[in-house]
């Protein structure tokens, strides 16, 4: 019989996300159900909904219908599966809330369901009961009481072949149970992947869950491959007895098309607007507001037009709550004095900027509101807001307390599957030993299937072509990708008018007093639902601290509104990359791009974050786009539409807009499919192939506009350069605004911009010890940390020469800061400390506290070295009740300052490494500076030395040596190592090439101090050291702990 | 006596490897495999304790590297009896784990002509079985620990006067002090004996306590410090000697059985049962004929160990004659306690008992190889759902993670598994339909009745093997035969072979 003859619909399908139990993405199923011939398709994963988002947009594309459902697995009264299907709007909010009720009620990724919270949400769904293995008297009372719940014959008996030996037999049984209970059978197949060559990864799934190996699995395995989707004929055929149960899946199928995610619909949370007036007309009232305080001179007619401009579109797209719930937040942040900016497609216009959302200027940008917000693009206007970092959690809990923990919740984040933790799981489950799983997971390169591997695998002693190794390796390469468990996304909130758990399951999250839906922002996204990402970001608090530093010592007050605009002196610092600690363009690849491309204004800012970035690297558009900049190649473009788009950027497309518009412009793409196009790239990494889909049509649309081959091409080729790492331009110029505000805060206030930024770590791409010694190249004093000056934080302290930074006792490695409170406060009380045992006894400090203060040697000003004060501290022991240590004036202090004692003498070297273990730095020496000698004697050049181009012109054969800082391996570098170095004199730029690196690799990979001999390589003042050879200089007696940023 | 790389230096043994093969023991530290110790070609090429084994790994030649898990109780008992073996040099003697002996040599340099010369055949003598060795003498044990591990020299004379000056330039660790003391030392630049006799010794007791006081005098000889001797146990053995050699059977047998009776004798003593018995035949032209006996139990029952030795001795080679009969027992176990009643008629043999000796009354007979038993696999694979293994010992738990095989308890399977299945061919009234009639070997049976098909797929990481359907079939003469067809994976309906598989007895 042909398919098309034999309706039936697969109901019981469990996807990938009934985690590491399906085998087949919920998409693949759709897909191939549709290609099958069903005529519907219920995803039905375990206690969850995870998945259906995904299934939705999939079936849609292929045109099948989906079945919303789940499979509840009930634990009460006796364990029960039962799948339900909504067939309406409602049913499916009652399927919802019954999830997060198991889910609220049991631990993070668990649910606790019983038989009756069933029965309570149970009106308009459908239900199909699974029978148990042994089929007995309580499973008849389960399914008669069902029945009378599922009335109006919502009630069906699932009935699978299970290829054992009694399955004719079993089939009998359910069917004399269904005739028996008046429940009709259904037939299903017990779907687990979509095809039967996902066996071997169902097999190793199992594995997984059960942490055991494919040998040990035995009987936790299927028997067969039996478990994918077959065509509606096969199931025909295999119930050829029981063609009433064929024919209940389509009527199922039939009444829960009731039922569609399309039915969703979104609602904006209300109180955001006053009683008795619109959200437009508030938005209205608050922008001219803001705009009144934002332009006290009066708004001039080009903004005002502007304004109106915006204002309008938002009416007309019904926006007003979307701006009026992110203005919200940024009121509350303000209000608690807490930094915030907005960024994103929308955040850079005018309105924004008149609401505070923003403080890029939209007369500093040249913003077209449309790119941001378009008519066609009928989805809610996207807005990131960064907040401090460490001030995030208020604006959070603000958030579940202004709309309710049932009407606010984080968004998921899908953690799947990728390549090290792929084969890790596959590998264990395989059986490989843990020592060689961990070599597999470092040493091979699992983005792609590079011929490299087989090499690596060679040098790691194993035979590329073994079978088994093949399998795992292929095995593991099948499992990226899958959904492992569901996180929190970092801060994308869902705020409803209505409950949200009607709309999707919430369950509790990892972290305390946080709740989760089960949606990732992709499925949000999909059914065009509201999301407001709060983000953390560090250098806000660093910006905020730095502002009240600056306020504190020399009384002037900013804010990142009030910063003078476009000063020639900041430009000029960051045209000589001299920008440690700023925001973004600290990273080595971006100081090696400031030289060559020289900001001097805001734009260019916003230009330079944005190129150095993957994307416009692989797409080649940073040569072109320097010559131009720099009059070696003439700017010409084909068409004056194509001049309009990338004008700004001298006819290099380095946005993604841009990259979106050239689409609708040069390729006649409509708004909506370039808009295909920008999720086709955002998904690059998961799916890797989709964009391909565009080249066609692309380079077709071009062509048959008059472009040149060549140039479609081109454009091609930078358009998927921009895939999964584009850097939109609205991004860009909200964190050039950042950029700019750091950098002139370094400009000016160096010794606040260096303590509020060791204040506010971790954060960013340098370690308090290159901030320090940054601050100190700038003529700043640092001070070290003392018990009777510091405080937690670092603070200034006025000099003659300006303020000196002391460092804080934040920097006193594992000291709690209880514990460093006591210490001050007893300071602060009492007045300057004269002995260790006078500092305990009055601010009663835990001894293991004063012995943290003593390794970093922080009771200089008792005239005690690191060695008497640790001596002192070992007299005290932590049990002792300081109560009692008051009364015992005598102390217990046998080994007191007085007596003459001869400890060891500690060499320099000695102290520098102990200071860099206990503070991360050393205030004293540098520890290459002990091995100058030996190293001047070898031929060893100080770094400085490179600045010289007089001393080591281009080509110069050269040694150099230093701490390793940083070591990165860019993604767009083929494999190429770049390595910073430092000494006492500055650092030295390292690229190694990948034979180098392998060859040196010891020293290369983990040696924290080197040595290395190469060439010199300059362009303009740019200096590189091609490295050559490699070798660890690890001095015994003087380690520095690892500090450098490895791979990042 | 330091042995520095003993555990290293026991896996080069046991393994059979050549000196320049770098050996590892890993041990699992924190989920991750580390190193727990390394030989000495590992340590020169860069490996230390407590790195993890892929950085190890990395820097050893990977085809010249062994690597095995680290078993710490195994090395602790072979270092007892590598202390047993060095009794032959000095009387007195203690273990010190991991890694370490004592000896007491006094008295014993006169027998050697000195103790440097005692030395010399210790390092010698251990030398030749392997094992790397750090020897030193001095007046007190401390002293000895510390010079044996931290010492320039391979072995020093030591006049107690100068003690403290060849103490002082040893590190601290020579004070066998724990770690923690160590650091706290180290942290405030003490990092050898010499600073700390420099110091107040009121200070450092608050300090660090008194352990590492008494530590410093017990090395100087200022406090005392014994050992617990090891002191081997008695072979349990029983020898008679015959006034001339005999050949008469009866005469042995009656001997040997006495021997075995005394041997039990000895072995309830020590409550303890024997595993292993040897039983030693001193034949007068020929070399002793050891005859071995195993059991599956520990027993201290003569006339049991008599039933199994018996047919050994029957047949042995006797030659000219017999000059004497010895019984040792190799290897022993201890034995659980048991009430005794008054009555020795009324204590009745449980069933292990019952069974430990006809298991060991067949491996006596048959020879250890041929006694075999079944054990369930867990595999859906009919041919791999069981195991033969030998039967060594029956008081053996079951092994961890197993469950019992639903062949057993579950599905229906039949009595007589086929060693190999045997191709039949099958012909159907209908396609599809159920099996008409089986032609096996020529001989042609009608099929009354089936069940099935039970779908059973092969074990993909074994290899490729074909998805089989089993059926359950009746014969018209009544015979109830399990036989399966081939299915090729992927659907591709190629022909079809059917299989005979075994039969419902």
């Amino acid at each position: 019989m042909p398919a098309s003859e034999t309706p039936y619909a697969e109901l019981h399908v469990t996807s990938n996300f009934t985690f590491l139990t399906g085998a087949s993405q919920p998409d693949e199923l759709a897909a191939h159900a549709a290609t099958l011939g069903h005529r519907a398709i219920a995803i039905t994963d375990r206690n969850t909904l995870a998945g259906i988002v995904r299934a939705h947009v999939a079936a849609k594309q292929s045109g099948i219908q989906l079945i919303v459902g789940c499979c509840v697995e009930l634990c009460e009264p006796t364990p029960q599966s039962v799948l339900v299907y909504p067939t309406d709007r409602a049913a499916y909010g009652r399927l919802c809330q019954l999830l997060t009720l198991g889910k609220r009620r049991a631990q993070k990724g668990e649910c606790r369901l019983a038989l009756h919270d069933l029965i309570e949400h149970a009106e308009g769904l459908l239900a199909v009961v699974i029978p148990p293995k042994i089929i007995d008297d309580g499973f008849i009372d389960v399914l008669l009481g069902l029945n009378r719940i599922f009335t109006n014959d919502r009630l069906s008996l699932a009935a699978a072949r299970t290829y054992t030996q009694n399955d004719t037999q079993r089939l009998h049984q359910i069917a004399a149970v269904a005739e028996h209970t008046a429940v009709p059978m259904v037939a299903t197949n017990n779907v687990h992947y979509h095809i039967p060559e996902r066996r071997q990864l169902q097999d190793v799934l199992t594995c997984i869950r059960h942490g055991c190996t494919i040998e040990q699995a035995g009987f936790r395995l299927h028997a067969h491959a039996e478990r994918h989707l077959k065509p509606p004929s096969e199931m025909a055929r295999l119930f050829a007895e029981y063609p009433s149960a064929i024919a209940r899946t389509v009527e199922i199928a039939t009444r829960a098309a009731g039922f569609s995610l399309d039915q969703l619909r979104y609602e904006y949370p209300d109180e955001i607007v006053p009683k008795g007036t619109t959200p437009m007309d508030h938005l209205i009232e608050l922008t001219w507001a803001g705009a009144a305080g934002r332009y006290p001179f009066g708004v001039t007619d080009n903004v005002r037009a502007q304004i109106e401009h915006e204002l309008r579109l938002i009416d007309d797209l019904r926006y007003a709550p979307y701006f009026l719930t992110v203005h919200d937040l940024v009121r509350f942040a303000v209000s608690r004095g807490i930094l915030c900016q907005g960024r994103g497609a929308a955040a850079n216009s005018a309105v924004c900027y008149c609401l505070g959302i923003t403080a890029v200027d939209p007369d500093r940008v040249n913003v077209l509101f449309e790119r941001f917000i378009s008519k066609e693009r009928d989805e809610p206007p996207d807005i990131d807001i960064d907040f401090e970092h460490e001030r995030r959690e208020e604006v959070i809990q603000y958030i579940y307390g202004k709309y309710g923990r049932d009407r606010a919740a984080l968004t998921a984040e899908v953690i799947s599957y990728r390549g090290r933790s792929a084969i890790r799981d596959v590998g264990k489950a395989m059986g490989l030993s843990l020592d060689l799983v961990d070599q597999l997971a470092k040493e091979l390169d699992w983005w792609n299937d590079n011929p490299d591997n087989v090499q690596r695998l060679k040098s790691l002693g194993l035979n590329p072509n073994d079978p088994h190794l093949a399998r795992v390796m292929s095995l593991a390469r099948q499992l990226m990708g899958f959904p492992r468990h569901l996180s929190q996304h970092v801060g994308g909130f869902v705020i409803t008018r209505t409950p949200l758990c009607e709309l999707v399951p919430i369950e509790n999250a990892a972290m305390d007093n946080r709740t989760v839906i089960e949606w990732d922002k992709d499925d949000i996204d999909a059914l065009g639902m509201l999301k407001v990402d709060c983000l953390g970001l560090g250098m806000l608090t660093c910006i905020r601290k730095c502002f009240a530093l600056v306020d504190q010592h020399e009384g002037k007050s900013f804010t990142l509104a009030t910063i003078p605009a476009e000063d020639p002196d900041t430009y000029d610092m960051i045209c000589k990359a001299d920008t440690v600690g700023v925001f973004q363009i600290e990273s080595r690849a971006q100081m090696s791009m400031l030289p060559r491309l020289r900001p001097r204004c805001y734009y260019d800012l916003v230009i330079e974050v944005a190129i150095v970035r993957p994307g416009p690297i692989q797409g080649d558009m940073v040569h072109p786009y320097l010559r131009r900049r720099n009059n070696k190649e003439p700017i010409v473009y084909v068409s004056p539409e194509i001049e309009k788009v990338l004008g700004r950027t001298l006819g290099v497309p380095l946005f993604q807009e841009q990259a979106m518009s050239l689409a609708v412009v040069a390729a006649g793409f409509t708004p909506g499919e370039a808009d295909q196009l920008r999720r086709a790239m955002a998904a690059w990494k998961r799916s890797g192939k989709e964009i391909f889909r565009f080249e066609r049509k692309l380079i077709d649309g071009m062509l048959a506009r008059g472009h040149t081959a060549e140039f479609a091409n081109q454009v091609f080729t930078q358009i998927s350069g921009f895939s999964g790492y584009g850097f939109p331009e609205s991004h860009a110029a909200s964190f050039a605004l950042l950029v700019y505000a750091s950098c002139w805060l370094k400009r000016h206030h160096p010794a606040a911009f260096a303590a509020a930024l060791i204040n506010s770590q971790p954060m960013g791409f340098y370690q308090p010890a290159q901030i320090i010694r940054d601050a100190q190249e700038h003529g700043v004093e640092v001070r070290p940390v003392d018990v009777n000056f510091s405080a937690w934080d670092c603070t200034l302290q006025p000099t003659a020469n300006g303020p000196a930074i002391r460092l804080g006792m934040r920097m006193v490695g594992g000291l709690p800061k209880v514990e460093a409170e006591r210490v001050i406060g007893a300071v602060a009380q009492h007045g300057r400390a004269l002995s260790v045992a006078s500092l305990r006894r009055r601010g009663a400090v835990r001894a293991s506290a004063l012995r943290l203060l003593a390794e970093a040697d922080a009771f200089g000003s008792m005239g005690l070295t690191r060695q008497r004060a640790l001596w002192e501290v070992q007299a005290l022991k932590d049990g002792d009740a300081p109560l009692f240590d008051g009364l015992d004036e005598s102390g217990v202090d046998h080994g007191g300052m007085d007596n003459v004692l001869s400890l060891p003498s500690i060499p320099a070297h000695t102290e520098v490494s102990h200071d860099y273990h206990a503070v991360g730095l050393s205030l004293k020496a540098h520890p290459i500076s002990f091995l100058r000698e030996q190293l001047a004697a070898v031929g060893i050049t100080v770094n400085a030395a490179l600045t010289d181009e007089a001393r080591t012109p281009r080509g110069t054969r050269i040694s150099v040596a230093g701490i390793v800082l940083v070591r990165q391996r860019p993604g767009t570098a083929s494999g190429i190592v770049f390595m910073t170095l430092e000494d006492e004199t500055g650092i030295a730029n390292l690229i190694v090439r990948p034979q180098v690196f392998e060859r040196f690799r010891r020293a290369a990979r983990h040696s924290r101090m080197i040595v290395c001999e190469g060439t010199i390589e300059r362009a303009g003042e740019v200096v590189h050291v091609l490295a050559r050879s490699i070798r660890g200089i690890d001095a015994p007696g003087a380690e520095v702990p690892a500090m450098s940023r490895d791979f990042h | 006596m330091y042995l520095p790389t003993w555990a290293s230096d026991l896996a080069t043994r046991r393994s059979r490897l050549d000196r320049t093969h770098a050996v590892l023991l890993s041990h699992l530290d924190h989920q991750r495999e580390a190193v727990g110790s390394c030989c000495a070609v590992a340590l020169r090429a860069g490996v230390h304790p407590g790195m993890t084994l892929t950085h190890a790994r990395a820097l050893l030649p990977p085809n010249r590297t062994h690597v095995e898990p680290l078993d710490v109780e195994g090395n602790a008992r072979s270092l007892r009896r590598f202390g047993a073996w060095m009794i032959r040099f000095v009387p007195t003697l203690a273990v010190d784990p991991p890694d370490g002996l004592w000896l007491d040599a006094t008295g014993c340099e006169r027998l050697y002509g000195g103790l440097d010369r005692l030395i010399n055949r210790m390092q010698r003598a251990v030398k030749r079985l392997g094992i790397a060795t750090g020897l030193a003498a001095a007046p007190t044990w401390g002293a000895a620990w510390a010079i044996a591990r931290f010492g320039s020299g391979p072995a020093v004379n030591l006049d107690p006067n100068v003690l403290q000056s060849t103490l002082a330039p040893l590190p601290i660790a020579a004070l066998r002090i724990d770690e923690t003391t160590q650091a706290k030392l180290h942290r405030v630049g003490i990092e050898r004996i010499r600073h700390l006799l420099d110091l107040p010794r009121t200070s450092l007791a608050d300090r660090y306590g008194d352990e590492l006081l008494m530590r410093l005098d017990q090395a100087l000889g200022q406090a005392v410090e014994s050992i617990v001797p090891i002191r081997p146990r008695a072979p349990i053995v029983a020898e008679r000697l015959f006034d001339g050699p005999t050949d008469q059977t009866e005469t042995i047998q009656l001997v040997a059985r006495e021997l075995l009776v005394q041997v039990a004798a000895l072995l309830a003593a020590r409550q303890c049962g024997c595993r292993v018995l040897e039983l030693t035949l001193l034949r007068s032209d020929l070399d002793p004929l050891i005859l071995t006996v195993q059991t599956a139990r520990p027993t201290c029952d003569g006339r049991h160990l008599w039933t199994l030795a018996r047919p050994k001795v029957e047949s042995a080679h006797l030659g000219f004659g017999v000059e004497g009969v010895r019984a040792q027992a190799r290897a022993m176990a201890r034995l659980s306690h048991e009430q005794h009643t008054a009555w020795e008629e009324d204590r009745q043999a449980t069933p292990t008992d019952v069974l430990g000796r006809l298991v060991d009354t067949l491996v006596a007979r048959l020879g250890t190889d041929r006694v075999l038993r079944i054990a369930p696999v867990e595999s859906h694979r009919p041919e791999r759902s069981f195991e033969f293994e030998r039967v060594a010992s029956i008081d053996h738990k079951p092994r961890a993670g197993t469950i019992p095989a639903p062949s057993l308890i579950d599905a229906d399977r039949p009595s007589l598994l086929l060693p190999r299945p045997i191709r039949i061919d099958a012909t159907f009234l209908v396609p599809d339909g159920p099996i008409a009639r089986l032609d096996i070997r020529r001989d042609s049976q009608r099929i009354i009745a089936s069940i099935g098909p039970e779908r059973i797929e092969g074990e993909w990481w074994r290899g490729a093997s074909r998805a089989r359907d089993y059926f359950k079939v009746q014969t018209e003469s009544g015979r109830c035969l399990w036989v399966y067809r081939e299915v090729g994976t992927g659907r591709d309906q190629v022909r079809e072979q059917w299989f005979m598989h075994g039969e419902w007895a």
